[in-house]
């Protein structure tokens, strides 16, 4: 598993659902739906805490429907926690460097106060890598 | 020198109805037909379930999947058994 390290900034004070207005929870939908228009994967976006770090990831990871070919994101904010967990099929497109990739974006967002946008870019970023190209009569489609 | 009777058929006066009909009718109905042919094929396309399910309580975690059925996300397994852990494949962990 990859694990990429953070510097230290002061962690926000926020947390769950009341940390974000009704647009930006419209523009998390709205991004989680076109990560799934482009990968023909499931994605999952989890933010809140997550007591057992990793374990809880995972945990929330299989509660998604066909969670073997699910990538779920999970943010904690107040451990300043930032977990990807991708489904048993996921990994033949979308490997752990892909996914240490799109924590970097997302970190790049979180230090910088925009909780949102590190989740957007982290999202986009899991999408474009775990797009693969459709063989014809060969593939099911997306 | 032209057939008067021939002429006056030329020259048949077009009423409202048939006005209307040519008009408006024919674009109505060339529109209504380029409407069926744009979403004729979504409506025989299959499994397009991208609805994106929310399920967010006021304290609770907010939790967004791109499908229909959503997982209640209040529900955390205490116990990670061999089944949720084999539906793991990879993944990355990190801080900020």
């Amino acid at each position: 598993m990859a694990q990429v390290d953070a510097g230290s900034t002061a962690s926000p004070s926020i947390t769950g659902a009341r940390a974000f207005s009704a647009s930006q929870v419209a523009d998390l939908q709205r991004t989680v739906e076109r990560a799934r228009e482009i990968s023909g994967l499931c994605f999952g976006l989890r933010f809140g805490p997550l007591p057992q770090g990793r374990e809880s990831a995972v945990a929330a990871h299989a509660l998604l429907p066909d969670a073997a070919r699910a990538v779920l994101v999970a943010v904690d904010p107040a451990q300043r926690l930032m977990e990807i967990v991708t489904g048993s099929v996921v990994t033949v497109h979308l490997d752990d460097r892909s996914c240490e990739l799109a924590l970097l974006a997302m970190r790049s967002g979180f230090v910088a106060g925009d909780l949102v946008r590190g989740m957007k870019d982290g999202l986009d970023l899991l999408a474009q890598h775990a797009r693969y190209p459709r063989v014809v009569n060969l593939d099911e489609p997306a | 020198m032209t057939d008067p009777n021939v002429a006056s058929r030329r020259l048949r006066r077009v009423n409202t109805g048939e006005a209307l009909l040519v008009y408006l009718g024919i674009p109505v109905g060339f529109a209504a037909l380029v409407f069926l042919a744009v979403s004729a094929s979504s409506w025989t396309r299959g499994g397009r379930a991208s609805e994106v399910a929310r399920v967010t309580s006021e304290d609770g975690p907010l939790y967004l999947t791109s499908s229909a059925s959503a997982p209640d996300p209040s529900v955390l397994p205490r116990e990670i058994g061999m089944g949720s852990a084999s539906l793991a494949g990879g993944g990355a962990s990190g801080r900020w």
